[in-house]
């Protein structure tokens, strides 16, 4: 009887749920999915993890290599990050080109990349004006249930604590590069941002971490990114319901504790790996 | 649901190189101008309705390039047009000097109903309070821009 019920009413389905201030998976309207995240998951990459939120899975591959730095600024590196949604995570993307939805994603992690400063560019330059690090962050969605900026920033952040680089060192007679795998260094993560997102319920409910189907029933979304001193890298809301600045508040609030419990997740998973 | 569904389409002036495949920031913003006018247009009122928003940067002297003005512009152009907007939009952005070098740098969409936040983006980081602060100027300087668009909308059609 409910899922004929919610087969034919998913909203009247889901806004029964919401009077009780829970859902449909048992979650209360403030609550994370459980997050999962294993760090080094691809031996091959020069860093990588995969992040869980429930069903959603991200892994995220980082790749350095070597490249001229930017003319206009020759002590820089370059990171370039790019999200992939492949028609193998969910029934709603087709095989072909980016659409606009991983491209708008490929953007926001450009953007929180650049906001908040996770890495100092010109830590990535080697030789001033002759050698930096390109860092590729590649992401690929495994299993798609909503919320994939929040897997995916979580994702990043995971797979740069991962990162390691080689030691290089620029041969003075020759002028070639030397690298030096037996000594290689982790990157210096200077900041900790991490994603909270929230959907907009007809037009007043806030819920947090939503399922893809929340999101294709809600009528707006909301994404704040926050670093460990409390200052806001992002806050993302493409269009939809109205909010008030009150509202925004309380979805400011949720993302600070939001990010004690990241914080506290991926601490703990690198501590774990390190005694080896 | 029968809504209105609208395609925006937008183009940047020719700027830095970006490290992003082209065509990225513009889908990003393509996409908040969609969402931003989709949530405003009634959609009841015009069922089965594509609306193609075109629009191209053509001159950008500092604060085009943020989804502000687009997205005020397109507004403008549904009104004048002829489909109703359930709000109003409005936008403003903190730039306390020349943006470029501005330590953060927000955009607001403004709804005229209780001057809610329909859209926001920001580039560089800011605290919380600065971000009240800015919600609360952008809310005061909506004002003038209703004003505006009433002022607009009232000459274009007392002409007929």
């Amino acid at each position: 009887m409910a899922a004929g019920f919610k087969t034919v009413e998913p909203l009247e389905y889901y806004r029964r749920f919401l009077k009780e201030n829970c859902r449909p998976d048992g979650r209360e309207l403030g609550e994370f999915r459980t997050t999962t995240v294993n760090i080094g998951s691809i031996t091959t990459a020069d860093g990588s993890a995969l992040v869980k939120l429930g069903n959603t899975t991200v892994i995220c591959g980082i790749k350095a290599e070597f490249a001229e730095p930017p003319a206009e600024s020759t002590n820089k590196g370059y990171i370039v990050p790019n999200v992939d949604l492949s028609p193998l995570c969910s029934s709603r993307f087709r095989p072909g080109p980016p659409g606009e939805e991983a491209q708008a994603a490929s953007q926001f992690i450009a953007d929180v990349i650049e906001n908040s400063e996770i890495i100092m560019k010109e830590d990535l330059c080697i030789a001033n004006g002759k050698l930096a690090w390109v860092l590729y962050c590649d992401f690929i969605c495994l299993d798609y249930d909503g919320n994939i900026l929040d897997a995916c920033t979580f994702a990043l952040l995971a797979a740069l604590k991962n990162v390691q680089l080689p030691k290089v060192t620029i041969n003075e007679e020759t002028g070639l590069a030397e690298v030096d795998l037996k000594q290689t260094n982790p990157l210096n993560i200077r900041k900790h941002p991490v994603a909270t997102s929230f959907v907009i319920f007809d037009e007043t409910i806030l819920i947090v971490d939503p399922t893809a189907e929340e999101e294709d029933l809600a009528t707006g979304t909301v994404t704040i990114v926050m670093d460990e001193e409390g200052r806001l890298c992002s806050v993302h809301k493409p269009g939809g319901s109205g909010l008030t600045a009150a509202k925004l508040q309380d979805c400011i609030t949720r993302a600070v504790t939001r990010h004690k419990e990241v914080k506290k997740l991926i601490d703990k998973v690198i501590k774990s790996i390190k005694p080896k | 649901r029968w809504e209105v569904c609208a395609l925006a389409s937008y183009r940047q002036m020719p700027g830095p190189p970006s490290l992003l495949p082209p065509g990225v920031f513009e889908k990003n913003r393509e996409q908040l101008i969609r969402k931003t006018c989709e949530a405003v247009i009634l959609g009841a009122l015009h069922p089965r309705t594509s609306i193609s928003i075109v629009l191209q940067v053509i001159s950008d002297a500092g604060a085009v390039s943020f989804t502000g003005s687009p997205a005020g512009g397109a507004l403008q152009c549904i009104m004048v047009h002829g489909l109703s907007p359930r709000s109003g939009v409005a936008r403003q952005f903190t730039v306390p000097l020349p943006w470029q070098e501005a330590r953060a740098v927000l955009t607001f969409a403004i709804s005229s109903v209780e001057q809610q936040v329909l859209m926001s983006t920001s580039k560089g980081t800011c605290s919380v309070e600065e971000l009240q602060r800015c919600i609360a100027a952008a809310q005061r300087a909506s004002g003038a821009i209703f004003q505006f668009y009433r002022d607009s909308v009232r000459r274009k059609y007392s002409k007929a």
